[in-house]
This record gives structure tokens, C-alpha cells and sequence, in this order.
């Protein structure tokens, strides 16, 4: 025990280095928050390390100082005082290091890259094109833009060198020793030194000055060397004899590609290279005058026959002059050209070659253009008519008309106040062949009317009518009448081929729509509404044309309503059929779109509560679309239905439809709860879990095989019911091979939608044979109680000392007690759920599920179904009867379905409890099922 | 003496009197766009409106001295709605080319472009103090995009429309956290953010306008049956039909008076009509254009209503 007061402290206290940490790591948000003269990025020590790009970067110097680690050492002093004089300063000793590079630049010095003439020689080499071009004639005046001239850095020669080896200031041949090469200097040819490649070469560099108005680097004669030739040769020509004649040739303008037919010249000669001049040279003056003194035509006149004519006949080659001017030295048309490549005496016509150009030609080649040579005769191609198509020749392809056939056709022509008065034809024969033709046509189409009047027109036997013939009139009428007594059945099929102009067997009049396709494929249209494949919807088009296959239709029609709904329902959230559109789809929120015929929203069914409409009949919206089932929405209707925007639905005597609320759970995103500055109202809680679902789930039939059950059990009579409802292992075999039955053929019927749904055909004998095996513990599999079932036998049990067991004494403690629940419940004088049992329109089997318990007493043959299937009644062996491959796919199906099924069961008690609690929608709805089993216990009690 | 009224006092601007004036004697007529304007909108202040159209331009105008101040260029397709920050720094507009833009007002670039609708963006607002901003589309969605990080993802998507969405607002008085938009599918649907719960209103007609009163218990829905109603926000009570005006095929405008007296509806015959709140009768109705009345913006004080026609003009009512 050593009082502290006994020590004596000298000297500052150590301080633990893990508390020094003022600096430490300043909090960015922190240092943010400074001003930004302030805000200094330090290390973990509390150092400023960083300093800018601009001040050396990180970590300048020696621990953020100049000099070393051994310190900044200034240079050695020596003084001066003795020897002042031999102090010498320099420029660069205050120069910087970048500084003294930009003076030493001053100076001669060889750069990276290497130029090969240098800017002395490219100065050179200007001044000489310069010099070069004040002396020559230039289209262009004045000098030439720097730009046209620029030397070449590294002429081909150049190149050629360097890859043989030769390296820059070296000189070419052998290597002279010292003192030959001092002595022989001038002689000795060194190439690559400055004097030697600069100017010298760089005035062989320059390109041809441009004395065009050509773009720069356009070459008007490439692809065709010939015309550079001919050119070079017209401007030799004409300088020699503008040498001779002491006047400068005035270029003759040409007409060229390129220049419009109807123009009349070429005044800049811009075209002038493109043109051979076929028969004029440089001397032919065009300014000539007439009588007048007028220039009667500078340019040369374009002979306005066509050019296509003249570019066929003269190939390439160019009228230049009008047909006028050159009438006194017209002699005939003569040979100008003509390809020597050829050999061919392709000739061209034109005018005889004017004696100085033939003279020229001579002089330089033998022929015009090199390749050429003058033709010596012009032949004219004739042209021949086309032959005369013989009046009775028939294509092999396409089979002529007859000339009976030019008229309109009998059949076509037919017009009802044509055909008021026929007369039949008086031969039995010819009026029974055309009565059956008639009616054949009538039913099938103008197609095969066609088909017969070929074969009539190929071999020609019995049906003149057809062409004409005796009888043709009354055929005609028969047709027209025999349609219309078919159009209601026809009404559809018969638009196609023969509203439009008579189709070709083998060719489509016009673009078949998706129904005629459909019709054609005998496909059969998704039912997108309920009761519109039932049995109107199958319209007579299809039964006149004996419809689609049996079997497809059959599967369609036992499908229960609720499960063709939900199909359409699911699909539709991918696709939207057209139907589907009017809003009568199993959606469950019917759009009001801006569509024609949109039928504003339907209370909703099953989704929070009950709907305020479900007491009395839905009242009809005025500006609603009455429906029957498959009626299609027609003008009229809509003019009923107050238009498309329904503007005057609010007609005297109209129920106000007043708005429904719905609420749902809306999860919104933290970040969205963030920036609104609310709490999350799910924070914490996860997000529920959407348990993975296979295909088989949706494409599931529950429904339908419910009902398949519940017909089955109906068909038992009134005592199947009671034979039924108790779980019954006594349960004789007549019941269960019934059930069975029914069972069995839910399952075709699903397996055969779903077949149907993937496109395959379901072949109902490639089904294996169903064994007539009482499946009742297949039920008890599937719908073996699960944990929700389990919770409230776990109360009933409570209550009741070992009532929980297993077997059958377990399940029929449970059913007793739940049939007593729901008696209890009925009991209850405002019992919601007997008033709202409504006429069953389908067989829903949600909706029966939910209304077990009241329909317990009367409909017997409802409840039957559900009840079997949530009987635990063991039966020996059932299921181990089925095909194995079978059992498997049935269970798993079926297994899926009861799970919903249960789904749902537990959604629609809870439903009831609310509305039995009030009529409002509340969102509370964990206490509601709490209310509903207390009460049900005190119920069975 | 008039009795004092009950319920809570109005704010220090509105205490003085609520005027019965109506803005209905046209003060300028705005002209410069070509084809129909689609929005005019206020900024919060009331100083300055902005216009989008047809012809792909927005237009920021003076409307108290009718002069033109800016024109925005950069819309590719026709420019549907547009809303101005609080601060009149930037603004966003949406249209056919189916993304926000974000524009700075001062240089008239383009700042933000949020892709992420399938289809034309039919209405815009801003929310949570111009810290989100809201759009519904033709392609059933509201879609709610974040305005304080970079990102170009949008922080909610909610589908449950079944039809296009026409017109979105955010309703944050009292203390609320709401986003509601109103759909062809005739639902107003009201996503009440603190309580996480989404409020189907069907009103069995396409709605293409929703307003919220100042004191967000109420919301004001323009119907196509020619009817704006009026819900109740909490119970969703249909509250008041007000009728009399022309709307059945268009996407027009309805609008609140500040002091929630008024109510305030454009007509497809080129009419202005002003209804009473309490009774429902219409107490006024001018003819503004002669074509149909596309959008109308009342200023923050109730003084001025620009509104905006098919016929490509822009008017101010005194």
C-alpha cells in the first residue's frame, strides 16, 4: 500500500500512443465538413503526407522537406576574396534543368526523328517549284498552297535503301578512306548528307503542278490510262502547233459523262479529259460567226436524240457539233471507231475524221487511241418486230383462257336482280349436273369452281354451263341462291375466297387472317371467356365444316371454368389475347380502358372481402356492353353503350357506381423510405418468401378434377353424400371405385389439357390403362393433413384426452368436430355465410371449398369431393395399384393442387370471419382468425 | 362579425382573406410553340412557368411580363410533362423518348438521363423535397428514381397498374409519405410509403389527372366520363362529383385552388371551369381556347392560371 503522494514525477508522463490519435484518420464526413482551405488528407500518424500533384506529390522530399536523410548540404564555399578575377559565371549555372535544355536547343543538334531533307531543303525545294511555276501556264493563278508541295518525308528510293542496309549520312559505293575522301570531295557522290539529299532531290519530289480544277488528288483518268495518253498527246499536239501557228489553241469544250443531255456547254472545259474528242481537234474553232457577227455557237451542240441512243450507238463516243452546222461537210454517215480487240466490225457511227486529226492520229499512232483502230464500214443493226403469238397457242405453264373465258364468268357475274328470272335448263341431265356443281360450289368456294372449269377447258366434257354454255344462267343463279341460303353457316368462310376476285388454285387471293388461318389448321381459339367455347360459341361455320377434331373440343370443354380463368389469367400476364382485352379474361382487375366496348371493373371477387354487390345482382354499368357469352361488341352496341369515351353514362335512373377501395400490402424500398424520411414499415420483417413453383403447378387443374370428383359422388345419389361426408374406412368398393373413376378421369382430362396445352395431341389410347384401383389413400397421401390441420387438432386434442391419434379414430374425431364448427356457425341468425351462398354458376372450387361447411347439409354432392379428399381414411394398397410412372405424376400434380387448395381454404376462413365481424375491409387480419377459432371452440363446446 | 372558423388556422399568406377572384381575364397569350402544349407548370415560387409540347421543346416563360426566357432543346419525341425543382435550379421533363431528362435551367444542358421505361413517359413530379423523382408510363409502371445519388436505377418500380399510367403525385403534408398515380384502368392508387400499404381506388372510368389538395386529405381525380371527383383520401369515400365540362376522350387537367375552396377543370370544348368545393356547383366558366384545354398551372397564391391548348398557345388568366 504505497501512497501515491509518496512518488515524485519529473518530466512529461508517457502517454500511451494508442490514445494520441487527435489526428488520427480523420473521419472523411468530418474533414468534409471543414472549409476547404482546411480539409488536409493526413496518414494514420496524424502527418500531412500529401502535398498536391503540383508540390511534389506524396510524400515530398525527405519527410516532407528538401534534401536528404543526411540533410541538404549547400555547396562547398570557397572564397573569392583572393582571386576575384577567376570567379567566371556562366548563363547556365542560373539556369534551371528545363531551362537549359530550351537554351542548349539553340544550338545544332540531330534530333530523334531524323528529317530527311530538313527544313533548309523543303525551303529549297519550294523556292524551285515556285520558280518552276511562274514560268508555266497555270489554271490555277498565283501559288500553290503550301500544302499541295509538302515534301516527301521518305521517298521510295529512300526506303529501298535503307533496306539494302544503307544508313543515313552515309554516302553510296564503297567506303573512302580518310584522305581519298578529303581529296576527292567534289567528285564523290554522297548521298545523305545535308546539301546532297536536300534541295537536289526535293525538287524531283514535287508532284505535277495542278493546272486543273480538279480536287486535289483526283485522277480523271484512272481505270483508264488510254484517255491520259490521248490527252497527253491532243496537248502535245496542240503545243507544237500552237508553236507553229504562234496563237494558243483554244481547248475545244467537250461534253463529258456527267454533264446534263440538255445542257448546252461546257464553257470551262471542266469535262474536257473525259472527252474524246471523236472528230474535232484542237484546231477546230467552234466561235464562228454567222451572219451576223454573233458567235453563232461556242459551245458544241448535244444532239437531242436520247443519250441512251447515242451512248448505245456510239459507245462512248459523242456527238460534239449539231447536225446544222456541219451540213455543207456532211457526206453520210461514216465509220469512226471501231474495237480493233474485237476484230469484230463493231461500228460507230459518226462523221469523218477532219483532215488535221487524221493527221495527228498518224502522226502519233496508227490508230486514234492506242487499241483502236478506224473502222472502215458502219453496219446498222436491224431491229425486228416481235414475233406474232399464233391466236391458238397454249403456255405450257400457265393454261390459256379459252375465248369463252374473256367474259365474266357466270358464277361471278351474278347479281341478284340479274338472276331474278331463270329458267331452268329443260335438259334433266344438264340441270341435275348443274344443281350439284352449284351446291358444291355454293358450300366449298369459288375454288373449285375454277378447278372444274380447268378441267372443262383441258378436256372438255360435260360442264359448258361453265364457260358460257347452255345452262350458264341458271348455274349462276343456283350459286347465288344456294349462297345465301348457306351464308349464316358460311358467313365466315365464304368472305374469303370469294368475296374478293376469283383466286387461282394454287394462289392466295388476299392475306388470310389469324381466324381463317386458325379455321383452316382446325385450330381451336383459347377460351379467353368463360362460356365461349361452351355451346353457341361453336359457330356454324365450324359445325357446317364439321369442326376440329372431337377430342380437342372435348378437352376444352371439361375444363372447369375457374381453372380456364386462372389459365388465362397466368398467360395473360404474358400475352394478351383479344379478348382477353374486353376485359372479360380471368384478370382480376378489369381494365376501363380506352378501348371500344371496355367494361368498366367488376366488383371484385375474392379479394379482400366480400364485394358490396354480392347481396343483390351486380348492377349492370350503363355504359357497359350487355355480353352474352360470345357476343362480339358490334357498332351497335357501342352506340348503346353511350360511344367510346361513355359520355353520358350518367343517364337518369343509373345506380352511381362509387368507388372501391382495396388495400394490399406494398412493401417500398428502404432507400424510397429513406429519401421520404419515414421508417421502414417492413424494417426487420423479411421479405415473404414466394415459394419456387414448377410449371405443373400452374397448368394444374384443381378445379376440374374436384368437380370430376364431385360428379362422380352426385352420380351416387342423395346417400352418397351421408355414405361419404364421415371419413369412412368402411367405405364400400362401389364409393371408392366411383371416386375413383372420377378421379381418373380428372386426370385424362388434365393430362390431356396439358398435352393439349404443349402441343402435343394427346392420343387418348397411348394412355395407359387405368386400373380400377380404389385410390383413396392416393388422397389421404396428398391430402394428408398438413401443420395449419395439425394446429387445430392440436387444440381439439387438447381439449379432448387423446384425441389426437392416428388412424381413422383421429380423423373422425376432427370431422365430427369440424362438421359441429360449421353447424355452429350456421347457427349464428346473421351468418354471412349461408346468405352469401349464391347459384353456383361454375364449379369453382374455391368457392366450394369455402362454403363447405353450409353447404354440408343440402348440397351433398358438392361437398362430397373436398370432404373425400380431406378424409385421412387409410385404404390398403390404393395408389400401389396405379401405373408407377402414372402414380408419380398424378401425386405430384395432385400434391401441388391440395397445397392451394389448402391456401385458399385458409384465405376463405379468414374472409368469413371478417365478415362476420363487418362488411368493411380491414387489414387486420391475424386477429380475426385468433376471434374465429375461440369462437368455433365455444361453438362445438 | 363573421364567426370564427373552426379547424386549424391558415397559413400567414392565405389568413388575410381567401379573394373570391377568379383568374379569368386573359393578361398574355404565350406564343412559341408549335403544336399542341402537353404541361405548363409553375415553379414552386410562382415567378416563372415552364411549358413542354409537341414539337419538342420546352419553353421557360415569364408569364407576368409574357415573355420568353429560354428555350430547351434536346428531346428527341414530344415532351409530355415536366416539374421544377424547388430551388429553380433544374428541372426533368419526360416524354415519347420514354427517359427523364434532368436540365440545368441556368445553361439549358442536359445533366441526367434516366432510361428505364418501356414506353412514353406520361406524367412527372418530384417528391420527398427534390430528392426523388416520379414518373408514370404507358407501360403500366410508376417508377420512383433517386435524385441525391448517381444512380441511373430507379429506386422502386410498381406495376400494379394494368394500363397506362397518366398521372403521378407525391403527397408528403402532414407528415405523410404518399405516391399516388392514377391509371387508364380507372384505379387511383395511392402507396402510402410509412405504412407500406398500397390503396386501390377503382373508379370504373380512366382517371388522367390526379391533384392533391394543399392539405393532402383529399385527392381530385379527372375522369373520363366528364367528371372530376373528388376521394377521400383516408377512406377513399368518393367525397364530391363535379360536372359540367367536356372530357371524354383527352388527357386534361384538374387543379385545386390554394385555399382548397375551388376546383379548378380544363374542358375538351376550350373552357375553364371553376367549381366550389363544398357544393359543387360550378361558379364559373370562361372560354380560354378554342381548343381543347391540354393542362392548366395555377399560381402558388391562386392569382394567376396559365393554361395551355391544343392549339400550340400559352394563356395567362388575371
Amino acid at each position: 500500500m504505497v501512497d501515491e503522494e509518496d512518488y515524485h514525477f519529473f518530466g512529461a508522463p508517457l502517454v500511451d500512443e494508442s490514445d494520441v490519435q487527435p489526428f488520427q484518420r480523420s473521419d472523411p464526413a468530418a474533414t468534409r465538413s471543414l472549409p476547404l482551405h482546411q480539409q488536409e488528407v493526413k496518414d494514420d500518424q496524424g502527418r500531412r503526407r500529401f502535398h498536391g500533384a503540383f508540390t511534389g506529390g506524396y510524400s515530398a522530399g525527405y519527410f516532407n522537406s528538401v534534401g536528404s536523410k543526411e540533410g541538404w548540404t549547400p555547396a562547398a564555399f570557397s572564397s573569392s576574396q583572393g582571386a576575384r578575377a577567376g570567379v567566371r559565371q556562366s548563363v547556365e549555372q542560373f539556369l534551371d534543368e528545363d531551362e537549359l535544355e530550351q537554351y542548349r536547343k539553340r544550338h545544332l543538334q540531330t534530333t530523334a526523328a531524323y528529317d530527311t531533307f530538313g527544313a533548309t531543303a523543303a525551303e529549297a525545294s519550294r523556292r524551285a517549284v515556285w520558280e518552276q511555276a511562274a514560268t508555266r501556264p497555270q489554271a490555277v493563278p498565283g501559288l500553290l498552297p503550301e500544302d499541295v508541295i509538302a515534301p516527301v518525308a521518305d521517298s521510295v528510293g529512300i526506303q529501298l535503301l535503307r533496306r539494302m542496309g544503307w544508313r543515313q549520312g552515309r554516302g553510296l559505293g564503297g567506303r573512302p578512306d580518310a584522305a581519298g575522301s578529303r581529296g576527292a570531295a567534289g567528285s564523290e557522290v554522297i548521298l545523305g548528307t545535308a546539301r546532297e539529299t536536300g534541295a537536289a532531290l526535293a525538287s524531283l519530289l514535287p508532284p505535277a503542278p495542278k493546272t486543273d480544277l480538279h480536287g486535289i488528288g483526283y485522277d480523271p483518268f484512272r481505270g483508264a490510262r488510254e484517255f491520259e495518253a490521248a490527252k497527253r498527246a491532243r496537248l502535245e499536239a496542240g503545243r507544237r502547233q500552237s508553236g507553229a501557228a504562234g496563237s494558243v489553241p483554244r481547248r475545244h469544250p467537250g461534253v463529258a459523262f456527267g454533264t446534263g443531255v440538255l445542257e448546252e456547254d461546257d464553257a470551262e472545259g471542266i469535262m474536257d479529259d473525259y472527252v474524246v474528242h471523236g472528230d474535232v481537234g484542237g484546231e477546230v474553232e467552234s466561235v464562228n460567226a454567222d451572219a451576223r457577227g454573233l458567235p453563232a455557237r461556242r459551245g458544241p451542240g448535244v444532239q437531242r436524240v436520247g443519250l441512251g441512243d447515242r451512248l448505245l450507238a456510239g459507245g462512248y463516243s459523242f456527238e460534239i457539233q449539231e447536225e446544222e452546222e456541219d451540213e455543207d461537210e456532211e457526206e453520210g454517215r461514216a465509220p469512226l471507231l471501231a474495237l480493233t480487240g474485237a476484230r469484230g466490225p463493231a461500228m460507230l457511227t459518226g462523221r469523218p475524221a477532219p483532215a488535221a486529226i487524221k493527221s495527228r492520229e498518224h502522226l502519233a499512232h496508227a490508230s486514234f487511241i492506242p487499241g483502236f483502230s478506224r473502222a472502215r464500214r458502219s453496219t446498222v443493226t436491224p431491229s425486228f418486230p416481235a414475233p406474232v403469238i399464233p391466236r391458238d397457242w397454249v403456255s405450257p405453264r400457265r393454261r390459256a383462257k379459252p375465248p369463252g373465258a374473256s367474259a365474266p364468268l357466270p358464277s361471278r357475274q351474278a347479281t341478284p336482280a340479274l338472276l331474278a328470272r331463270v329458267v331452268p335448263p329443260s335438259d334433266p341431265a344438264l340441270r341435275q349436273a348443274i344443281d350439284s356443281l352449284a351446291f358444291y360450289v355454293a358450300r366449298s368456294g369459288g375454288a373449285s369452281e375454277d378447278l372444274v372449269r380447268s378441267t372443262q377447258v383441258q378436256n372438255g366434257a360435260g360442264h359448258s354451263f361453265l364457260l358460257g354454255g347452255p345452262g350458264s344462267a341458271y348455274y349462276a343463279w343456283k350459286v347465288h341462291t344456294l349462297r345465301e341460303l348457306m351464308a349464316p353457316g358460311q358467313a365466315g368462310r365464304d368472305q374469303g375466297p370469294s368475296a374478293g376476285p376469283p383466286a387461282a388454285p394454287g394462289r392466295k387471293a388476299a392475306f388470310t387472317s389469324a381466324e381463317e388461318r386458325g379455321r383452316a389448321l382446325g385450330e381451336t381459339p383459347l377460351p379467353s371467356q368463360p362460356g365461349a367455347v361452351d355451346t353457341a360459341a361453336v359457330s356454324g361455320a365450324e359445325s357446317s365444316r364439321g369442326g376440329p377434331p372431337a377430342p380437342r373440343r372435348d378437352v376444352l370443354l371439361s375444363v372447369a371454368a375457374a381453372d380456364r380463368l386462372r389459365l388465362a389469367g397466368m398467360l395473360s400476364r404474358s400475352f394478351v389475347s383479344g379478348s382477353a382485352e374486353c376485359g372479360d379474361a380471368g384478370a382480376s382487375e378489369v381494365p376501363a380502358g380506352l378501348r371500344p366496348g371496355a367494361q368498366p371493373e367488376r366488383p371484385p371477387r375474392s379479394q379482400q372481402g366480400p364485394p358490396p354487390a354480392a347481396l343483390g345482382p351486380a348492377p349492370m354499368p350503363v355504359g357497359a356492353v350487355p355480353r352474352a357469352a360470345g357476343h362480339i361488341v358490334t357498332a351497335a352496341d357501342l352506340s348503346r353503350a353511350g360511344g367510346f369515351g361513355g359520355e353520358d353514362k350518367h343517364a337518369p335512373g343509373a345506380a352511381p357506381r362509387l368507388p372501391i377501395r382495396r388495400s394490399k400490402e406494398w412493401r417500398p424500398a428502404a432507400l424510397l423510405c429513406k429519401r421520404f424520411n419515414v421508417p421502414d414499415p417492413f424494417h426487420g420483417r423479411p421479405r415473404e418468401v414466394e415459394p419456387s413453383r414448377f410449371k405443373t403447378d400452374f397448368l394444374a387443374l384443381p378445379d376440374t378434377a374436384a368437380a370430376a370428383v364431385a360428379q362422380a359422388a352426385a352420380k351416387l345419389g342423395p346417400g352418397a353424400a351421408e355414405l361419404l361426408a364421415p371419413p369412412a374406412p368402411r367405405g364400400g368398393a362401389a364409393e371408392a371405385t366411383a371416386v375413383g373413376d372420377a378421379a381418373a378421369d380428372a386426370e385424362l382430362a388434365a393430362e390431356r389439357f396439358l398435352a393439349d396445352l404443349l402441343g402435343q395431341a394427346a392420343e387418348p389410347e397411348e394412355l395407359p390403362p387405368l386400373p380400377p384401383a380404389p385410390p383413396m389413400d392416393l388422397f389421404k397421401a396428398i391430402f394428408e393433413d398438413d401443420e395449419e390441420e395439425e394446429e387445430e387438432e392440436m387444440e381439439e386434442g387438447a381439449r379432448k384426452p387423446g384425441g389426437l391419434e392416428a388412424g381413422g379414430g383421429g380423423g373422425d374425431a376432427s370431422g365430427v368436430l369440424e362438421r359441429s364448427v360449421d353447424q355452429g356457425r350456421d347457427a349464428h341468425p346473421s351468418g354471412g355465410v349461408s346468405e352469401r351462398r349464391e347459384p353456383q354458376a361454375d364449379f369453382g372450387f374455391s368457392k366450394l371449398r369455402s362454403e363447405r361447411g353450409s353447404v354440408r347439409g343440402a348440397g351433398a354432392e358438392d361437398s362430397a369431393g373436398p370432404r373425400l379428399a380431406e378424409d385421412p381414411a387409410p385404404a390398403a394398397g390404393g395408389i400401389h395399384g396405379l401405373d408407377p410412372a402414372l402414380r408419380q405424376r398424378v401425386e405430384s400434380t395432385l400434391k401441388s393442387l391440395g397445397k392451394r387448395e389448402r391456401k385458399e381454404n385458409k384465405r376463405s376462413k379468414e374472409k368469413r370471419s371478417k365478415h362476420h365481424k363487418s362488411s368493411k375491409v380491414d387489414r387486420h387480419e391475424k386477429g380475426s382468425r385468433s376471434k374465429r377459432r375461440r369462437r368455433s371452440r365455444s361453438a362445438s363446446q | 362579425m363573421p364567426p370564427t372558423p373552426l379547424g386549424p388556422a391558415l397559413p400567414p399568406h392565405l389568413a388575410a382573406e381567401p379573394s373570391e377572384h377568379f383568374p379569368t381575364s386573359a393578361s398574355y397569350e404565350l406564343k412559341g410553340h408549335e403544336g399542341p402544349v402537353y404541361a405548363v407548370r409553375f415553379n414552386s415560387q410562382g415567378t416563372y412557368c415552364l411549358s413542354c409540347g409537341k414539337d419538342r421543346t420546352l419553353r421557360l416563360w415569364n408569364p407576368h411580363t409574357g415573355r420568353l426566357v429560354k428555350t430547351y432543346t434536346g428531346h428527341g419525341y414530344d415532351v409530355r410533362d415536366v416539374t421544377v425543382t424547388k430551388d429553380n435550379s433544374k428541372f426533368a421533363s419526360c416524354g415519347g423518348d420514354k427517359q427523364v431528362f434532368v436540365w440545368d435551367v441556368g445553361s439549358g444542358k442536359i445533366i441526367r438521363k434516366l432510361r428505364g421505361h418501356d414506353a412514353p413517359i406520361n406524367a412527372i413530379t418530384q417528391g420527398a423535397g427534390d430528392e426523388v423523382l416520379v414518373t408514370g408510363s404507358y407501360d403500366q409502371a410508376v417508377k420512383v428514381w433517386d435524385c441525391r445519388s448517381r444512380s441511373f436505377d430507379p429506386v422502386q418500380v410498381m406495376t400494379d397498374a394494368s394500363d397506362s399510367v397518366t398521372s403521378v403525385t407525391t403527397n408528403t403534408a402532414g407528415g405523410r409519405a404518399e405516391v399516388a398515380a392514377a391509371s387508364v384502368d380507372g384505379g387511383v392508387r395511392r402507396y402510402d410509403i410509412r405504412m407500406g400499404c398500397l390503396f386501390t381506388d377503382a373508379l370504373h372510368v380512366p382517371v388522367t389527372h390526379l391533384a392533391a389538395s394543399r392539405d393532402g386529405a383529399m385527392l381530385l381525380a379527372a375522369c373520363m366520363d366528364s367528371c372530376i371527383r373528388l376521394l377521400d383520401r383516408a377512406e377513399g369515400d368518393l367525397l364530391m362529383e363535379f360536372r359540367g365540362h367536356k372530357h371524354a376522350s383527352t388527357r386534361i387537367e384538374c387543379c385545386l385552388s390554394p385555399t382548397d375552396a375551388h376546383v379548378f377543370g380544363a374542358s375538351e370544348d376550350g373552357r375553364v371551369c371553376i367549381w366550389d368545393l363544398a357544393s359543387g356547383e360550378m361558379v364559373e366558366s370562361h372560354q380560354a381556347h378554342s381548343d381543347s384545354v391540354c393542362s392548366m398551372a395555377l399560381h402558388p397564391e391562386g392569382s394567376t392560371l396559365c393554361t395551355s391548348s391544343v392549339d400550340g398557345l400559352i394563356k395567362v388568366w388575371v
